[in-house]
């Protein structure tokens, strides 16, 4: 049960949390149909820090931008998704 | 024959408090404060177990929780330690791993065949003729070790509990309890953790000074209102940023295990030191003891574990053991030991110590032999900590290092030194820790100096002995190691798991050391080269039953489960929601709703209020259908998918106005949809102006539906005028409704029927669904249950996301290619969709028809494979056939027939209906 830093609460256990997703915004507009499939089946898994979406579920609902390191499961940033545009 | 003494000074027994309990069906007799162990040698009994693979008899070992011989059954819970385990009256206590009896085992066949019963044996032995395997494992369970667990006896589990203290100490020996103090007088608030049933660890079985400073510290602690004292508890494991588990109570009769978990400040580890036997012929034999288990036999119970005594003296334990044993009234012979000379050569006997030898030769008579090599940092939770453990050839102990902030050692498992220079170390280490836990509140202490580290002088006897027992859990001898290194496991994780050594219940705290010096030895290398295994919780066993718990789920009710309840109704669990599945006759509500009318409870739709400017760009974003063109006052059914373009997520949207829409979801959808909802708005619209809000709470949500419901509202409804032409299908307006403001009345429902939906001010819901209900008496109304909703929506060919629907299931199978966005800009899953826009889906759902059931997941085949299957089916009181639901490849679903195979292998020719609706294709009712 690791701890996660909110920017706006502080930190909490993971449980008042959801994870969302892998942060790797995809590109829409700009794919042809195997990019964006390879972009949404084939993740990096990268032995290292990843952007990982994350939702303050019970707390202020924001969705965060984890950098979390997958060997040593450190959380090394913490930020607002706010504003990052995008796709979905 | 009793082994019991006169008084000892400092003993935890009650004499005046006799305590009767059965052991393997004979009465036995102990005192209050005896363990199972001590109240057993009391009374001359000295083989308690028999040992893991090779059932030799096995006494007393370590003579406390970590012992790893005396593992019994109590009252039908297995496995429990007996060296700890407090008499309670009645317990019924059986040995384990021996038939009959601990005393003839027929199972010490084994022994005979110990040349056999190599590691690996079962794996090279019982792998083939492949057909016989059952039968192995039929005959092999019968040797299996360990106690039978009888289910009833499971104490029912505790509730968890969650600790918020600044600093929890694991360990209430004379370290944890200075450390504890220090810490609680800095401003912390403490939790000492201490795992037997008293604090003061060795003090308590010291002599005469350490009683003293016991009885010290245990009235300071009693007198400290910051510590709260936790006794047979135990730091059971270190996680990720410092969470704890900590185990609490339990092992005995009736009282559950509790869970314990928080993430402390800061964490002491005080758990002391495990004293490590020595390797020679004979070391399990009944009467070979560490000076530990002597030492608390003689000064806490009572007991004179032998009456001829050999000790060897290698430390201060082993001295003060020979002492102690002395004052029992023992004879002791004891041997001085310089450096790891001389040390045990064999012990001997039929069935305990009769006789012993040492390396220069001598042999004694002797019926105990008090021997260890040295001791075991037992480093399991620094290690968990992240902590560097490393095994110096120099000290032959654990060494630590590289510890995270906010894990401190304190006493031996920190270094060496006497009670004094540990009490005044950890007064030292608790002030810092108190200061690591509230930097902001609590001054600064630096760190102390640390202790210099504790060193032994054990050789291994060379020839190694082979038959020496290096893991007594797991009944691994010295030749075992050996073996797995011959076959080609050269590193110790590899020995480790080839061998077992160290697996045991005691997880290698009195194996691991010797385990890698046997490595070492025989690879020719350094204890550092061989390096350690891992440690991993838990530290001391904890029953499954704690960590479990109690199951408990949050329950949700709609505002009318009352009357619900109070008529008949058969709840199902929909996620949280409890929701009537029928009251009693599911075919006759459904029929009911076609021939007059009937009203269903549908609080637990998911109920999303959007407003803003931007809301209805919101919702083209989140759907695939557009909503710009949505006029006020209309609903429209709209579909999410992914971004592969796979339905996730369906309902019905209402326009209340210019800026505001109702968004309704499936019940267990509105969690996640909300969630959605909100990451596109914080994702792609951060600078919009755009609310949303979960409201399913807020309503209590009705749908009154068939031919007749027009006429039955008509007399409840203000505001709102339901003629057809004034309010038709696919419609939402505000009414008040049974004198009832602010509702919300849709022209919506899955029935197929003409339906109108309330959405009505949760307070107020009961009194709305009382005048339905008193206004429907004279149309013959029902209230009806999920279960008829469901026959109805089969019949009219509703799907539902989920069940109909699958993890590939896209719009353009469930027959929706006309709601698919076109130039409405980026949704969720456009590139998909208009990638397969024109291009023939591979399955389709269709209806199906039959005179009998066709069972939900039925297979439909052709050709002798699998073409589809049945993905919802009813028997329609309407038609009375069999209506059904299918996901079937293209080419089956465009077919007059297909077929369906059943259960029992038969086959039954369903008819397929085109366009999925059984009843009313043309909608004609729902219109009405």
């Amino acid at each position: 049960l690791i701890s996660v830093p909110c920017p706006l609460c502080g930190s909490s256990p993971s449980t008042d949390f959801v994870y969302v997703d892998e942060a790797e915004a995809l590109d829409g507009e700009s794919s042809t149909i195997d990019e964006w499939r390879r972009s949404l089946h084939f993740r990096a898994n990268p032995f290292g820090p990843t952007h990982e979406l994350w939702q303050h579920a019970s707390g202020c609902r924001q969705v965060l931008v984890l950098t979390r390191d997958r060997v040593t499961n450190a959380i090394v940033a913490s930020r607002l998704l706010r504003g990052r545009g995008g796709g979905w | 024959v009793t082994a019991r003494i006169p008084l000892r000074p400092g003993e935890v027994i009650d004499r005046t408090q006799p305590i009767g309990f059965s052991w393997d069906g004979r009465s036995v007799c102990g005192f209050a404060g005896d363990t199972v162990a001590s109240a057993l040698l009391a009374t001359g009994t000295r083989t308690l177990a028999r040992s893991f693979k090779y059932h030799q008899p096995l006494g007393v070992l370590s003579g406390d929780l970590y012992d790893p011989h005396c593992r019994v059954s109590v009252n039908g819970v297995p496995n429990l330690p007996g060296a700890h385990l407090r008499l309670e009256a009645g317990m019924v206590v059986r040995s384990q791993g021996a038939w009959p009896s601990v005393d003839r085992d027929v199972k010490a066949v084994n022994g005979l065949l110990r040349s056999f019963l190599v590691p690996g044996f079962y794996y090279k032995t019982f792998m083939a003729p492949h057909a016989l395997l059952p039968l192995y494992r039929h005959a092999l369970r019968r040797f299996s070790a360990g106690g039978k667990a009888l289910v009833p006896a499971r104490p029912p589990a505790a509730e968890k509990r969650y600790v918020f203290h600044d600093v929890v100490i694991a360990g209430g020996g004379p370290a944890g309890i200075a450390a504890s103090l220090a810490a609680a007088r800095a401003g912390a608030s403490v939790l000492l953790v201490e795992q037997e049933y008293e604090v003061g660890g060795s003090l308590r079985w010291g002599g005469a000074a350490d009683l003293v400073l016991l009885a010290e510290l245990r009235d300071a602690l009693a007198a400290e209102a910051g510590v709260e004292v936790l006794v047979n508890s135990t730091v059971f494991g270190r996680y990720d940023d410092g969470w704890l588990g900590i185990r609490h109570g339990g092992r005995t009769l009736g009282e559950p295990e509790r869970l314990l978990r928080g993430r402390p400040g800061a964490l002491v580890v005080a758990c002391g030191l495990v004293e490590r036997p020595s390797l020679f012929h004979g070391n399990a034999l009944p009467g070979t003891l560490l000076p530990t288990a002597v030492r608390r036999l003689v000064n806490l119970h009572a007991v004179r574990p032998g009456s001829r005594a050999v000790v060897l003296c290698h430390d201060d334990e082993s001295v003060a053991a020979a002492a102690d044993l002395e004052a029992a009234g023992a004879e002791v012979v004891r041997i001085e030991v310089s450096h790891g000379d001389p040390a045990v050569a064999r012990a001997r006997g039929r069935r305990e110590v009769e006789a012993v030898w040492l390396t220069d030769g001598r042999r004694f008579d002797a019926d105990l032999l008090v021997a260890a090599a040295g001791w075991t940092v037992p480093a399991a939770l620094p290690s968990m900590a992240g902590g560097r453990v490393a095994l110096s050839s120099h000290t032959r102990r654990f060494a630590i290092d590289e510890l995270p902030g906010r894990v401190v050692l304190a006493g031996g498992i920190a270094g060496a030194g006497s009670v004094g220079d540990f009490v005044a170390h950890a007064a030292a280490v608790g002030e810092h820790a108190a200061h690591l836990a509230a930097p902001d509140r609590i001054a600064y202490a630096a760190a102390p100096a640390a202790l210099p580290p504790g060193i032994d002088h054990d050789r291994l006897p060379s020839p190694l002995p082979r038959d020496a027992v290096v893991d007594f859990d797991e009944d691994v001898a010295a030749g075992e190691l050996l073996i797995a290194l011959d076959e080609g496991y050269d590193s110790i994780e590899l020995v480790k798991r080839y061998t077992t050594v160290t697996m045991g219940s005691t997880q290698g705290k009195h194996s691991l050391v010797n385990a890698i010096a046997v490595v070492a030895a025989a690879r020719g290398q350094s204890l550092e080269q061989v390096g350690t295994t891992t440690w991993r919780p838990p530290f001391t066993p904890v029953s499954l039953g704690m960590l479990a718990g109690p199951q408990r789920h949050p329950i949700r009710r709609t505002p009318l489960h009352a009357w619900h309840d109070a008529h008949g109704a058969r709840f199902f669990a929909e996620g949280e929601w409890l929701r009537p599945e029928s009251y009693g006759d599911p075919a006759g509500e459904a029929r009911a709703v076609r021939e007059s009318v009937g009203v269903i409870d549908v609080s637990t739709l998911g109920k999303i209020d959007v407003r803003g400017d931007d809301a209805s760009r919101l919702l083209d974003y989140l759907y695939i259908n557009s909503w710009a063109s949505l006029a006020e006052g209309r609903a429209r059914y709209g579909v999410m998918c992914d971004d592969a373009g796979i339905v996730v997520e369906d309902g019905v949207v209402g326009r209340l106005d210019e800026n505001r829409f109702l968004l309704t979801t499936t019940s267990s959808g509105a969690q996640r949809t909300w969630r959605r909802i909100e990451r596109i708005q914080q994702e792609t619209f951060p600078e919009s102006d755009l609310y949303a809000a979960l409201v399913t709470d807020c309503y209590a949500s009705m749908n009154v539906t068939g031919p007749r419901s027009r006429e039955l509202l008509e007399p409840l409804i203000e505001e709102c005028d339901l003629e057809r032409d004034a309010f038709p299908f696919m419609h939402v307006r505000t009414a008040r409704i049974a004198g009832v403001d602010g509702c919300f009345l849709w022209r919506i429902g899955f029935t197929g029927e003409l339906s109108f939906e309330l959405h009505v001010p949760a307070h107020a819901g009961l009194d709305v669904w009382h005048a339905i209900l008193s206004a429907g008496e004279r149309f013959g109304i029902r209230p009806f249950g999920v279960e008829a909703q469901r026959i109805l929506r089969v019949e009219k060919g509703h799907f539902v996301v989920g069940q109909d629907t699958d993890s590939e299931t896209t719009p353009f199978e469930l027959g929706l290619a006309r709601m698919v966005g076109q130039d409405k800009g980026e949704f969720v899953g456009r590139i998909e969709l208009e990638h397969r826009r024109d291009r023939e889906p591979s399955r389709r759902l269709v209806g199906l028809q039959h005179r009998t059931f066709l069972p939900e997941s039925a297979l439909v085949v052709s050709d002798g494979r699998s073409v589809g299957r049945v993905t919802s089916s009813k028997m329609s009181p309407t038609l009375e056939r069999c209506v059904s639901l299918a996901l079937l490849e293209t080419a089956a679903a465009d077919r007059d027939s297909v077929t369906v195979r059943l259960p029992d292998g038969s086959d039954a020719e369903a008819d397929v209906v085109h366009g999925v609706c059984h009843v009313d294709p043309e909608g004609a009712r729902a219109r009405g």
